[in-house]
């Protein structure tokens, strides 16, 4: 597609590994659209070796490479503001705009793509780019690897097309927005970041599991009954699992929560030990057929997670009273003291596990 | 079969000509002639290979076992030493040469003199190889000899005999020194590798969480097995428990939540360093206990009585000095 982007400052931000099954520009959320660029526009922010090493590459493309999915951030710089000054004041927030656009769009809906910070940026400005090159910027030379994972698949139906539109990713984008507004901690983005490290580029399934069982551990304090300073939790993994899944509308979860959970429990944990106890060659393949499910998993109860804290930070006076806890309580200990009310049925903890922004 | 390799170490930069003899090869720096011999997809860019000065692990070797292939061998040389500099008491955030290219020249059996190349490229491709490593490490010659004495620790270690956790921490080094790891700058990074330093650690020195016996506190044992077993000395060993159990309980206020990242005290911050060197020298300690494991024996119960009785502590010693021999 092509856009009107004179006076305009724009980062490229290229999601290898994914696609978009339309032409058209859909908005995340902000000032973050995603769109496939056209091919004279790609042509003009790519580095022109890299360009026509590409091409050398697809010989079958007369128009040249095939461009990725890109989010593009925009930015309205000052009336003499060259690329220098505008990229100083304007350039980390484009960055960390486009760093929740990549979470947004991983919370949303399962399949990889390797985050632009480690391959490229790019900043555009009339007929000057600047590039913040990543460590593994040459390994789309030759398009994507046979080996990536499966790719994330983007529906132009889950982007909005206006401002005032509603759309999955806006969704998820406005309840990552929430999060960084409120009181932001320890335990979620260790868990944020450990849930962006299991998209790791070529990771074995060993890994990727390790990185999704760190986020388990933020979040539910590990697969035995945790210990939180000034907050007891006797209720097991599998039962606190199981209230998570259970509060998400079917159509999200779109799987029986009980059998998820069970299934983490058993043939997680086996993963787990496994890996832990560096037994890893025997658990290997099971690791690589199974790290998408431990995932999927995952992404449901980070969503949620987030929305706690959201909701925690805002309300912890009536929370902490209601579930008899101290309202200087960690946000782990909380949550964790939720799902077993949940579990145990001593409160109706629903309404605040439930999602008020859903994903759909 | 003849085996030659020439695997490219990211992040080395050697003080002095090279040429030092770890295992069954030597660290060496490639003239650009015999490198583009092995690889001329940069052909032009010799400016800047010769300013980048890469170092390379090469080596040949005649293998015996005709059923293996060359391949296994070399890329656990490889991985071998690559460990070895990780384990440096330096703890350099070293990334393996598997991220790189690993140049293999093999014999092709069937046909006498002839011989294959096959080159195994990582993600970094030959970016880090040409155009400089993005993180540089400095080794001398002493230096070296310490990555040799790692890399001979570790050359009896077999994975399914040691002491449970060692493997997987060993890997736990390995994987946070990816770049995803470091390269952007963010304090979370430094949280990051630090939360699972100690859960490799956790795995190390204490037991399993659901065989935790009900009166076992995690946060203090941690920090007296860590104690008992970095020192022979009991002299000061409450008051190394103690500070080693403040990582533990760091790393508990960082999972649960109780800090914002922002809210780390320059205290904190010291302490997230510890977290590596903590476990490298663990690691290195019990690969060479590990030498005289007998059955499936677990660390945690000989910590535990290490710990609580000076004449434990002295056979520990004891046991650990005649590993060392072995």
């Amino acid at each position: 597609m092509t856009t009107e982007t004179s006076g305009l400052l724009l980062g490229y931000f290229p999601l290898w590994g994914a696609s978009l099954d339309s032409d058209s520009v859909g908005l995340m959320g902000g000032t973050v659209a995603a769109y496939v660029p056209s091919a004279d526009e790609w042509r003009q922010v790519t580095k022109f070796d890299v360009w026509m090493e590409r091409f050398r590459n697809t010989p079958l493309s007369p128009d040249g490479p095939e461009p990725p999915v890109c989010l593009v951030v925009v930015e309205t710089p000052g009336d003499k503001e060259d690329l220098g000054h505008a990229l100083g004041r304007l350039g980390n927030t484009m960055i960390a705009n486009a760093d929740d656009a990549v979470l947004a769009l991983r919370l949303l809906k399962a399949g990889w793509f390797l985050d632009p910070g480690l391959s490229e940026r790019i900043f555009s400005f009339g007929l000057l780019n600047q590039r913040l090159v990543g460590p593994y910027r040459q390994a789309f030379i030759n398009g994507v690897p046979e080996n990536a994972p499966p790719g994330c698949r983007l529906s132009i139906g889950e982007l909005a097309r206006s401002q005032d539109q509603a759309a999955p990713t806006k969704n998820v984008w406005r309840l990552i927005q929430q999060y960084r507004k409120v009181k932001p901690h320890a335990s979620a983005d260790i868990a944020i970041e450990n849930f962006h490290r299991s998209y790791g580029y070529q990771l074995p399934g060993t890994q990727r599991a390790v990185f999704l069982f760190m986020v388990l551990d933020a979040m539910l304090g590990g697969m035995s009954v945790p210990r939180f300073r000034g907050v007891e939790i006797t209720c097991p993994f599998r039962a606190r699992i199981t209230a998570a899944l259970q509060t998400l509308p079917h159509a999200e979860a779109g799987f029986d929560s009980n059998e998820e959970a069970s299934w983490l429990d058993s043939r997680g944990r086996e993963i787990r030990n496994a890996v832990a106890h560096g037994n890893l060659t025997t658990i290997a393949e099971k690791a690589e057929k199974n790290y998408n499910r431990i995932q999927s998993i995952v992404r449901l109860i980070l969503r949620q997670y987030l929305e706690f804290s959201v909701k925690w930070a805002t309300q912890s006076t009536q929370i902490s009273s209601q579930l008899a806890i101290p309202d200087q309580s960690a946000p782990a200990a909380v949550y964790n003291k939720l799902l077993e009310a949940q579990s145990y049925g001593n409160i109706d903890a629903s309404d605040l596990l439930r999602p008020a922004i859903s994903a759909f | 079969m003849n085996v030659q390799w020439h695997a490219h170490l990211p992040g080395v930069v050697l003080d002095g000509d090279g040429g030092m003899r770890i295992g069954p090869g030597r660290l060496v720096h490639l003239p650009f002639t015999d490198w583009s011999k092995l690889d001329s997809t940069f052909s032009f860019n010799d400016r800047q290979y010769e300013e980048s000065r890469p170092v390379f692990y090469s080596g040949a070797a005649d293998l015996v076992d005709p059923s293996d292939l060359g391949e296994s061998h070399v890329l656990n040389c490889v991985s071998r030493l690559h460990r070895a500099f990780l384990l440096h008491p330096d703890a350099p955030l070293l990334p393996s040469p598997h991220m790189s290219v690993i140049y293999l020249q093999v014999e092709v059996s069937s046909l006498p003199g002839a011989v294959s190349w096959r080159r195994i490229i990582g993600p970094f491709e030959r970016e880090w190889i040409v155009f400089g490593s993005r993180v540089t490490y400095h080794f001398d010659d002493s230096q070296l000899a310490v990555v040799r004495s790692g890399y001979e620790a570790l050359e009896g270690f077999d994975a399914t005999r040691a002491f449970s956790g060692v493997e997987s921490s060993l890997r736990t080094l390995e994987v946070t020194t990816r770049p995803e790891f470091w390269w952007d700058g963010r304090s979370l990074n430094k949280i990051n590798e630090f939360v699972h330093c100690i859960a490799a650690l956790e795995h190390i020195l204490l037991p399993a969480r659901e065989d935790t016996p009900a009166e076992m506190k995690r946060t203090p044992t941690f920090g007296e097995h860590a104690a008992v077993f970095t020192s022979p000395s009991r002299d000061d060993l409450q008051e190394r428990a103690r500070f080693f159990s403040t990582l533990y309980r760091l790393r508990s206020r960082l999972l649960h939540g109780e800090l914002e990242i922002t809210e780390l005290e320059e205290e904190d911050l010291k302490l997230l360093s510890w977290g590596r060197r903590l476990l490298c020298d663990v690691i290195l300690r019990v690969v060479i206990l590990g030498r005289t494991r007998s059955g499936d024996e677990m660390l945690s119960p000989l910590l535990a009585r290490a710990y609580k009785n000076a004449e434990a502590h002295h056979t520990l010693n004891q046991r650990f000095e005649q590993a060392q021999t072995r």
